[in-house]
């Protein structure tokens, strides 16, 4: 029905820190998750990811014999004790991973239906919001891409949040797009949007940021309403952002074609995806945001989600 | 008969349009629902399924449909009743005939509205028209043909009449008028009674002259209806109900009173198809005899109201006794017990008479149907004839033994007595007292109680040897002695009672069941009484016998609506002996006839009426029923309805948009038009509301009066309250009206204080605010809650109401006339009170011992020449100072003037035009301290004058003063005698 249509840049700075609450809120839920990853995977300990290969770092790696130009200080001289040589101890690399993350809070993002209670938009900012803050007590270093540059500070949620405020009016920000941004190797970028742009666009950024050989979760936000259609009798649709219309006369006999061609977009997307080695997630804004909270997690850090759970949730 | 025309019926046309405009509603789909979409760009380029547009929902057609087709409807201006048009053709006259006997008059105003239809009717086609009533005043009838016009002012003056049309002198009237003219067309408009079995010869004469005739009938159920009053089984009223025919009906009959007072219904109901009802009119006899009228409920004719004259009402009696030991001793007197057993059902006739062939004489006069002779031993033969000419009319004559009786009797008496009586139960007799046996069924009495305690002690008896077939015995004793026989002579009765009148011989007399024996017995007398002239009825009150009264004037007659009016020029006088079978005519309408005292009743209907409907009328005829209702256009209904419909569709439209299904929702414009739209309707449908509601609002705001505040200021605190400021609120001030009989209910409805008017109007202003600030001290403080003072013009007004006066003496005022001073002397005489106050603190007031004939002050001049009596200034055990307070001096506005009242006169000699001293009440009071100054208050219950010198406790002792004056002038001496409680109580101790 009848949609309140208010555009992202409209949202004001309070709102947005209303969204930063929200996901504190909602990280504050995650933490036996998280401590349950890092049963599960030994390798890592909060956020520092081991590169395999001795480096800087707490994890013990290897004993190496001592070779010139090792300082005396790398001396483990307990173990160098019970041999005749020395030793020295060698620990992993571990470096923290970047996480560049993109909320579309497009005039598209802006739409609620009957059926839901929130935002599009709104359910990404808090998607994101907790994505960080989760990212920031990991270790992690997280940025908005295009706005800040990456951060483990503790004050980085705040920090996006503030600049997401200032930077509302910036048409960089108002696009479904993630602006152009060089992302280096072995970081993850995490982009949450409707993604109902045309997918040859679509797919373009999606393989320019592969490119770069980082890693990419898309977050699909759809409000129910997109996905069943749910609107019956003489209907004039108009699009949000392009001003398309589209008049029908009786709405409800276009609800299989319209799956049809939705589903057809989401495989297409799904397609990019797997072709780049990337997540897809699909997230409505009727659901909770935890659980594709926890997806997302699980994907950064590198866990299969459950097959049925992609089933599902597609 | 209901219709429905249309004046425009061409544009039902339009309804054709109908299934055209279902179409274009059908195609034309609803404005499209607005949907802010994302996935917008998914959708375009999908095709409907169904092309066909989204169908308007069925109701939402059936609405505009019918809107639609009421507009139609509205437009092609429906009438519903409409003016039928006429089927009659013709190009002559047409003749109208209306039934106005009193049979019309029940329904005159359909019959009238008929006329008034086939007027118009005539109008439009151009024809003269005939208006030939059936009923007239008049023998001969000359009837006109006129134009349309003419014809409406000769049907507006055609009234009902009081008796039957006279169809055949119409008939031939019209014959005489139409036989020359073609294509006359005959409208009869009849009540559908076959008046004299004329009606079959009076359609067939219609029918020789006109061209087509048609008969206008009441609708069932409508036809008239008439009463007959008859004397049913025991003297009971009974009303029958005629009718012609009709269906099943039902009805109320009402006994009237000569004064118009309802004094019974009856229902009545009529089985359908039956022409005669009958209902019984249950009143006990004293109020039976008093019905003058019976008339049918709702059912305005003369034939509806039945009038009873004195023949079928009480009797009178005549009393004789032949002692007259009434006044010694009333209950021994033989006439008492009769006079109290007959006066609540009869009228009784007493000769004060001692010469007994002069009373008889008198009451035969009097025009009685019953004597009674108490112990009247002998008639003198001159009498004894008259008595008995008087019996064989039809008097009844009823005797009571006595001891004269009893040394014998004379021929006037049922049997013959033996001489002697019986003793029973007498010192030396030893038989005992007998008591009553039941009465036989032939009995008059038949069916009365016995009451055991009635003992007979004394009798006379009959000679049973010469007791002839005729004597009845309608009571015997218990040993079959007869007690009361009687016996026929003529066409009256001879009655005896073998006891006497009182209790002397027997305790009959003073039991119930004499009454009932009394009652049956009267009910035996002639209606009417019996006369020995002829059978005309004669005066009573002038004691004027009419011998002559061979002819009955017309006194009273009914209209044809059954209403009593004085007699119209047309009536005549009746032959005294031809008024039983006459039928009422236009000469002798129904009304009352004869002396005013004793009117004979000249009905409609007599008992033997029968209301004969219409024969079977010739094939001719066209009928139809009268027209009853009058056209009423439909036009402004159906375009109501229509608009309704349209704003409803307007909302179901609004509704479909999604209008109504919450403001959060409203992003869209139209949704938001749709929204004003309504919003404006509403404010709309509101204010007009308002509006209407607007004038009420403020009508109430103004019901509220200003309220007064209630003063408090330093005198409050000092404790000298003054009176008026223990009310709240200044009483509403009610005008007094000028209009001397209101003026006087107002000024008796309480105790009024008056106040002489001036004529300066600050003196008469403050003598009204100081009287009204008395007042509210009074009802303040004490038990007198007197009404507003009221303004007496001295001259003019009655002043007798008022306990009080007072009254300002101006420094110019005049001398009263005489006629005024007569009035205040009879007024002050009476027991009224006047306060003169001169108002000038005794500057201008010279001791009123100075006589009269000084006119220099104006009091002097005002009384000059009334004789005030002495005066003295109050001395100090006077009543005025403890009447209620106690008080020593009495100051008003200023203190140092005095208030004179009546000296006690000391010498008688000295009253003569002087005011007395009514009750010890002195009748004028002087003074010049100016009392209404003091106690004046103005709307706000606050003093208006300051007092000098004591201020607010000398205004408190002003209002004392008021107070005591008051009681004095209400109670009088009352307090002065109180004075002597403690001697009296102390007298009574010992």
């Amino acid at each position: 029905m009848a949609t309140l249509l208010k555009s992202a840049a409209e949202k004001s700075a309070s709102d947005m820190f209303g969204r930063e609450s929200e996901a504190h809120q909602l990280a504050d839920r995650l933490p036996d998750l998280m401590l349950d990853g890092v049963r599960i995977s030994n390798t890592v300990v909060h956020g520092l990811h081991g590169r395999r290969r001795p480096g800087p770092g707490e994890t013990f790696w290897q004993f190496r014999q001592y070779q010139t130009g090792d300082t005396f200080q790398q001396i483990d001289w307990r173990r160098s004790a019970t041999s005749d040589h020395l030793f020295i101890k060698e620990r992993e690399w571990e470096s923290a991973h970047t996480v560049w993350l993109w909320p579309d809070i497009s005039k598209s993002m802006s739409f609620r239906s009957h059926l839901s209670t929130v935002y599009k938009s709104d359910r990404a900012l808090v998607l994101m919001f907790a994505l960080v803050e989760m990212l920031v007590r990991a270790g992690e270093r997280t940025a908005l891409m295009g706005l800040t540059q990456p951060s483990i500070s503790r004050k980085t949620t705040t920090r996006i949040a503030e600049m997401l405020a200032a930077n509302l009016k910036q048409t960089g920000l108002t696009t479904s797009t993630p602006p152009q941004q060089r992302v280096a190797r072995f970081s993850s970028v995490v982009w949450i949007s409707d993604f109902l742009d045309p997918i040859e666009s679509l797919a373009k950024r999606v393989d320019e940021l592969a490119a770069s050989g980082s890693r990419g979760h898309l977050i699909q936000v759809l409000d129910p309403a997109e996905e069943t259609l749910p609107y019956s009798g003489r209907t004039e649709f108009i699009g949000v952002e392009d001003g398309t219309r589209w008049m029908s006369d009786r709405a409800e006999t276009l609800r299989d074609a319209y799956r049809t061609r939705l589903l057809e977009h989401r495989a297409a997307l799904q397609d990019i995806c797997r072709r780049n080695g990337w997540s897809f997630i699909l997230h409505h804004t009727d659901k909770s945001a935890a659980d594709t909270l926890l997806q997302v997690t699980m994907r950064l850090r590198g866990e299969p989600v459950a097959k049925e759970k992609v089933e599902a949730a597609t | 008969m209901s219709g429905l025309a249309f004046l425009n019926p061409a544009l039902l046309i339009g309804l054709l349009a109908l299934p055209v405009i279902f179409w274009l509603l059908r195609t034309t789909p609803p404005a499209p629902k607005r949907v802010e979409f994302p996935a917008t760009r998914i959708l375009v380029g999908l095709a409907d399924k169904e092309k066909q547009p989204e169908r308007t929902p069925w109701w939402l057609m059936l609405i505009r449909l019918l809107a639609a087709a009421l507009l139609i409807l509205a437009l092609a201006e429906p009438v519903l009743n409409p003016v039928r048009k006429s089927t009659v053709n013709g190009a002559g006259p047409i003749a109208i005939v209306i039934d106005n006997g009193w049979s019309g008059a029940p329904r005159w105003s359909d019959l009238t509205a008929q006329v008034e239809r086939l007027i118009a009717e005539a109008e439009t086609q151009g024809r003269p028209v005939v208006i030939a009533p059936t009923a007239r005043a008049s023998r001969f009838q000359s009837l006109k043909i006129e134009t349309a016009n003419q014809a409406r002012s000769s049907a507006a003056a055609v009234q009902p009449y009081p008796h039957a049309p006279d169809r055949a002198a119409t008939a031939d009237a019209l014959a005489d008028v139409l036989k020359s003219q073609s294509g006359v067309s005959v409208f009869w408009i009849t009540d559908g009674i076959d008046h004299a079995a004329g009606a079959r010869t009076f359609a067939d004469t219609l029918l020789s002259f006109s061209a087509s005739a048609t008969l206008i009938e009441l609708g069932q159920g409508q036809e008239a209806l008439a009463t007959v009053a008859v004397l049913g089984q025991g003297g009971r009223l009974e009303a029958n109900v005629l009718r012609a025919a009709g269906p099943a009906r039902q009805g109320t009959v009402y006994a009237m009173s000569q004064r118009g007072q309802r004094l019974a219904e009856a229902r009545f109901a009529f089985e359908p198809g039956a022409t005669t009802t009958s209902t019984r009119i249950d009143l006990p006899l004293e109020l039976r005899n008093q019905v003058t009228r019976i008339e049918i409920a709702g059912e305005r004719s003369a034939g509806a109201v039945h009038l009873l004259d004195s023949r079928s009402q009480w009797h009178r009696i005549g009393l004789i006794a032949g002692t007259s030991r009434e006044l010694a001793q009333p209950l021994l007197a033989p006439l008492y017990y009769l006079d109290r057993a007959l006066a609540p059902f009869s009228e009784l006739a007493k000769s004060d008479d001692t010469n007994l062939v002069f009373s008889v004489e008198n009451l035969i006069k009097r025009n009685v149907s019953i004597i009674v002779l108490a112990d009247i031993g002998t008639i003198p033969r001159e009498l004894k004839d008259k008595l008995d000419q008087w019996v064989k009319r039809g008097g009844v004559l009823i005797r009571f033994a006595g001891t004269r009786l009893e040394s014998g009797g004379d021929d006037l008496l049922p049997v013959t007595l033996r001489a002697g009586g019986r003793q029973l139960g007498g010192a030396l007799s030893w038989s005992t007292p007998q008591p009553l046996a039941a009465f036989d069924d032939t009995s008059l009495f038949a069916g009365l109680p016995v009451p055991a305690e009635v003992l007979i002690n004394r009798q006379v008896l009959a000679d049973p040897g010469r007791i002839g077939p005729d004597v009845k015995s309608w009571a015997r004793l218990k040993d079959g002695t007869p007690l009361v026989t009687a016996a026929r002579r003529g066409e009256g009765q001879l009655v005896l009672f073998h006891v006497t009148a009182n209790s002397e011989w027997s305790n009959l007399p003073i039991s119930g069941l004499f009454v009932e024996m009394l009652r049956r017995i009267a009910a035996l007398g002639k209606p009417g009484g019996v006369s020995l002239s002829a059978e005309a009825p004669v005066t009573s009150t002038t004691e004027q016998v009419t011998d002559t009264a061979e002819v009955l004037p017309p006194q009273q007659n009914l209209d044809g609506f059954g209403i009593l009016k004085p007699p119209p020029p047309t009536a005549q006088a009746i032959a005294a002996d031809k008024i039983a079978d006459l039928v009422p005519s236009a000469e002798n309408p129904p009304g009352y006839y004869g002396p005013q005292a004793i009117p004979r009743a000249l009905n409609l209907a007599g008992p033997k009426t029968v209301l004969k409907p219409l024969p079977a009328l010739p094939v001719a005829f066209e009928r139809r029923a009268v027209d009853t209702a009058a056209p009423r256009p439909m036009k402004p209904a159906l375009l109501g309805s229509a608009l309704v419909l349209l704003f409803a569709d307007i909302l179901a439209t609004l509704a479909l948009a999604g209008a109504f299904l919450g403001w959060r929702k409203f992003s869209s414009r139209d949704a938001g038009r749709g929204a004003a739209t309504v919003l404006v309707a509403l404010t709309g449908l509101v204010a007009l509301v308002g509006l209407s509601a607007l004038p009420s609002a403020t009508a109430q705001a103004q019901q509220f009066p200003p309220q007064g505040f209630p003063r408090f200021d330093s005198q409050m605190s000092r404790g000298a309250q003054t009176c008026p400021q223990h009310l709240t609120r200044p009483r509403p001030q009610q005008a007094i009206p000028t209009d001397p009989v209101a003026r006087s209910q107002v000024a008796t409805g309480k105790v009024t204080f008056g106040f002489i008017i001036t004529g300066d109007a600050a003196v008469d202003r403050v003598s009204e605010q100081g009287l009204r600030g008395l007042v509210a001290c009074l009802t303040a403080k004490t038990a007198v809650e007197p009404a507003d003072p009221a303004g007496v013009n001295i001259e003019r007004d009655e002043i007798a109401f008022f306990p009080l006066l007072y009254w300002p003496v101006l420094p110019t005022a005049r001398a009263l006339p005489e006629a005024t001073l007569a009035k205040i002397d009879g007024y002050m005489k009476s027991g009224g009170l006047i306060i003169f106050d001169t108002r000038d603190a005794g500057t201008s007031f010279i001791t009123p011992g100075a006589t009269s004939g000084d006119r220099t002050t104006p009091l002097a001049r005002l009384l000059g020449n009334l004789d005030i009596p002495r005066l003295e200034a109050v001395p100090e055990h006077h009543v005025l100072t403890k009447s209620f307070y106690l008080l020593r001096q009495f100051p008003g506005r200023y203190d140092n003037g005095q208030l004179w009242v009546e000296a006690e006169s000391p010498r008688d000699a000295e009253r003569g035009r002087q005011a007395r001293r009514v009750d010890g009440v002195s009748s004028i009071m002087v003074t010049s301290n100016d009392y209404a100054s003091a106690w004046a208050i103005d709307e706000r219950n606050a003093p208006v004058f300051p007092v000098v010198p004591g201020g607010e406790p000398q205004r408190e002792q002003a209002y004392r003063v008021g107070v005591n004056i008051v009681m004095y002038a209400l109670t009088g001496n009352y307090k002065a005698d109180q004075v002597h409680v403690p001697a009296l109580l102390e007298r009574l101790g010992n």
